[in-house]
Formats: C-alpha cells, sequence, structure tokens
C-alpha cells in the first residue's frame, strides 16, 4: 500500500525552520566556497570601483603639479612685467618731473594788460601756465578746439612730440618784453590771406600746419591778445627752424603773402639772411604754389 | 572598503553554493558570482537600507541567473514538472531518510537538483540554501507569492522522485 502525500504538508515541512527531511540532507551537502582568486578579484574591483569616484592617485599628483607650475609661470610673468614698469618709470620719471615744472611768468605791466583783456585772453595765458598736460585738457574742452578737431586733421607725422619745456620761459619772457602785440586780423581778412582753396592744393604737411593756423585764427578772431597757448606755441616751434625769431615768425605769417615776401626781402637786405630762410620756408610751406622771384628762390635753396 | 569586506565574508559562502548549484557548472558560478558582486558594488548607491542585503543580492544575482538560463537553453515546461508531480505517490515506509544511506542521500539530492526545471530549482536553492520565507523568494524572483509556493511544490515532488526511484 501506498500513501499519497500532501503537498501542502510536505512544503509547510520544507518551510519551517529546519527544512524538514529535506532541509536536514541539504545541510549535510558539501558547502563549496568561493575560490581565493575569486575572493582577491572581487575585492580588487570593488576597492577599484570605490577608489574611481575620487581622483586616482596619479591624476591628483599631476593636478597638484599642474597648480604649482601655475603659480610659479604667473609669479614669473608678474615679476617681469613689474621690472618692466619698474624701468619704465625710472626711464620716464625724469620727463615727468621735468614737466611738472610749472613755468612762472614773471608779472609785469604788459602781462596784467593781456589778462584784463577778455577772459578768453586770460584763458590762454592760462594755457602758458599749465603743464602740457593740462593745457591739453584743458583745450579738450574749448569750442574753439572742437572746430579745429572738425577740419581735416593734421597728419601723424606733423604732430610731433611737445617741446621741452625750457625752451617756454624764454619764449614767454620775450612775449612779456615785447610791446602790445599786433591787432588782431579779423576773420575775414584772414579768410582772404589764407583762401581754402589754397589748403586743398597743399601737402599734407602743409594742410596739418594751416590745420594750426586755423585754430589760431579762430581763437583770435574770438577776440583774445595775439598770443598762442603752450602746445600752439610748441607745435609751432616744432615746425619753426629756430625758436629765436618763432614770434617773428608768427607774426610775419598773418601777413598777405606780398606783405610776407617783402618782409622777407626786408630781412635779407637787412643782412638777417637765417630768418629771411627760415621765413621763407614757412612761407613755401605754407603756400607751396606761389612763385617766388628768381632773388627768393635762390635764397631758400 | 572595510564594510564592504564584511559583508562579502558574511555573504560569499551562500552566495557562491546558491550560485553554483544553480548553474551546475563552476565556471558559471565563478563568472557570475564575480559579476554580482561587482553589480552590487556599482550599485550600491540604490540600495536602501530597509531593505534586506541578502534579498537585494540575491535579487542580483537570480537575475544574472536567469539570464544565463535564457541564453544557454529553453526552460522546462511546467507540463513536464506537473507529470513528475501526478506521480508523487510513495509508501511511508519508502521515505528517504529510511531506505537510503547518508551517501546516497546527498548523492540524490544533489542529483534531483540538478535535474529540476530552473525556476524550481532557483526558487528550492532559495529556500535550502539561503533561507528564504515565501515572501523572500517572492521579492528576490519577481514572481508572486503563490507561484513561489507552486514551484517549491513541485520542486519537493521532483526531488521525493528522485529519493523513490
Amino acid at each position: 500500500m501506498s500513501k499519497r502525500r500532501d503537498p501542502e504538508q510536505d512544503l509547510q515541512r520544507l518551510l519551517d525552520e529546519d527544512g524538514g527531511e529535506f532541509g536536514a540532507i541539504y545541510r549535510r551537502l558539501s558547502h563549496p566556497e568561493p575560490p581565493r582568486r575569486l575572493d582577491r578579484v572581487v575585492i580588487a574591483n570593488a576597492a577599484r570601483a570605490v577608489r574611481g569616484n575620487r581622483a586616482p592617485p596619479a591624476q591628483r599628483w599631476l593636478l597638484g603639479l599642474g597648480s604649482a607650475a601655475g603659480i610659479v609661470l604667473a609669479a614669473g610673468i608678474a615679476w617681469q612685467v613689474g621690472k618692466q614698469i619698474d624701468s619704465q618709470e625710472a626711464q620716464t620719471s625724469p620727463e615727468r618731473s621735468h614737466r611738472s615744472v610749472i613755468p612762472v611768468e614773471p608779472i609785469s605791466e604788459s602781462t596784467r594788460l593781456q589778462k584784463s583783456v577778455s577772459p578768453d585772453a586770460a584763458a590762454a595765458m592760462a594755457d602758458k601756465e599749465m603743464p602740457v598736460e593740462a593745457v591739453h585738457a584743458k583745450q579738450e574742452s574749448v569750442p574753439a578746439v572742437r572746430r579745429r578737431m572738425a577740419s581735416p586733421p593734421p597728419a601723424p607725422a606733423a604732430a610731433p612730440p611737445p617741446p621741452p619745456i625750457p625752451e617756454a620761459p624764454p619764449l614767454l619772457e620775450q612775449r612779456a618784453a615785447e610791446p602790445e602785440p599786433a591787432p588782431a586780423m579779423s576773420a575775414a581778412d584772414e579768410a582772404q590771406a589764407f583762401p581754402e582753396k589754397k589748403d586743398n592744393a597743399s601737402s599734407e604737411g602743409t594742410s596739418s600746419a594751416l590745420g594750426a593756423l586755423r585754430s589760431e585764427r579762430q581763437d583770435q578772431a574770438a577776440g583774445n591778445a595775439a598770443t598762442m597757448s603752450a602746445p600752439k606755441a610748441a607745435v609751432e616751434q616744432s615746425r619753426a627752424p629756430s625758436p629765436n625769431s618763432s614770434v617773428k615768425l608768427r607774426q610775419n605769417m598773418h601777413l598777405a603773402p606780398q606783405d610776407w615776401l617783402a618782409e622777407i626781402v626786408r630781412l635779407k637786405n637787412a643782412g638777417h639772411r637765417q630768418e629771411a630762410i627760415e621765413n621763407l620756408r614757412l612761407f613755401r610751406r605754407m603756400h607751396p604754389d606761389w612763385q617766388l622771384s628768381d632773388e627768393l628762390r635762390r635764397l631758400a635753396e | 572598503m572595510l564594510a564592504f569586506e564584511m559583508l562579502y565574508r558574511r555573504h560569499r559562502g551562500t552566495l557562491y553554493r546558491f550560485l553554483l548549484r544553480s548553474l551546475r557548472q563552476r565556471a558559471d558560478a565563478d563568472e557570475l558570482f564575480q559579476e554580482t558582486w561587482s553589480r552590487a558594488v556599482a550599485a550600491r548607491e540604490r540600495y536602501r537600507v530597509e531593505a534586506k542585503f541578502t534579498t537585494w543580492l540575491l535579487q542580483i544575482a537570480h537575475n544574472l541567473v536567469i539570464d544565463r538560463f535564457r541564453r544557454s537553453r529553453p526552460q522546462a515546461s511546467a507540463e513536464e514538472a506537473e507529470v513528475v508531480f501526478s506521480q508523487l505517490d510513495a509508501p511511508e515506509d519508502e521515505q528517504p531518510d529510511r531506505v537510503l544511506s547518508e551517501f546516497e542521500q546527498r548523492r540524490r539530492l544533489q542529483l534531483a537538483l540538478e535535474e529540476l526545471p530552473e525556476e524550481q530549482r532557483v526558487t528550492f536553492l532559495l529556500r535550502m540554501e539561503n533561507g528564504l520565507g515565501l515572501e523572500e523568494i517572492a521579492e528576490v524572483t519577481g514572481a508572486g507569492r503563490e507561484t513561489v509556493k507552486s514551484r517549491l511544490r513541485y520542486a519537493l515532488a521532483r526531488v521525493r522522485a528522485r529519493f523513490e526511484t
């Protein structure tokens, strides 16, 4: 006789804590363990995976080295730049200290009179007393200069660096010692004396000179005395052959071409040959198309 | 890393035996053992503390085993198991612990396990080797509780049939 088993009962015995009859047999089965090499592989893989989240030591080392190299490089560049700046300052400091010297004009009757002429004249005098940079800054705000800016800009070659300041005091002294300047020309007269068509025909250097002259003419047309601001004078001086004759040259520039030529001839005949040559050179710059006489042409050559 | 090593020491044996007896090939067991731990490490961020680590680890292993089964050969049909189950008529005096020697008992159980259909074998092993209950087996295998019970019943019948032949 065989007895049919109850599957539910067998299952219940299997699910008992001891696993029933088969549980006991199963526990007697061999208990194979993973081989040692497998243990090593698994643990090594796990360690590698955990370390993978962090930067590997080699990369961290490279990062540190790169950072250090960057700092050293930056420090080197900063040191070099600082060295260059120091050397530049050492080169420019004499000029700066030189520029910072403000020429003092002795108070005289003529200057007092000039100051009392008009506010523009006073501004012109203030220009004289200012350092070059300050004068440049101030000129930017003068409407007359804006008009000059609207005119064709002078060529870069025609804009030399500011002249050395030591030249200014003699100029100022000379000007202070001079009698009242010649009355300014009216704008109409000057327009006639310097027609625009000559501007177009003139060379680049001439146009730059004319630009400077036109600005001066506008300043004078505003009613101020025949004084020039320091930078303007400096520009003119840089073009003028000699600083000693610059004042006379500027006065002669405002003459009509025929009168200027007559003045040149007079200077030559009076024995002031060098001054005549300087005047003639400037005349030829300003009036390149003007036909000179043989005498003056020889003088120019 | 120390915590991992502790976990590893605690679970390495049962996991390895589960894999070895499920797959019946040492090489496969070695491969999946390593793969199970690698996936456990890789998925450690997703591990929920409230879950039992054994269950979680065996879920990974079970999925790998099932994938391997699917790749290797078709699964045994339920009908085939049913035939074995229907033949479960054994006399009481022929119970395995009475008839067979201890060695023979172990050998027959080993053979019975190897002959079990894969799903039944895995379920049976999860119960015998890892001591999981019905709910835990259901959680690991992703099957319903009644399915787990059914698989266990079929597995038990087959094992018993091996002992009675």
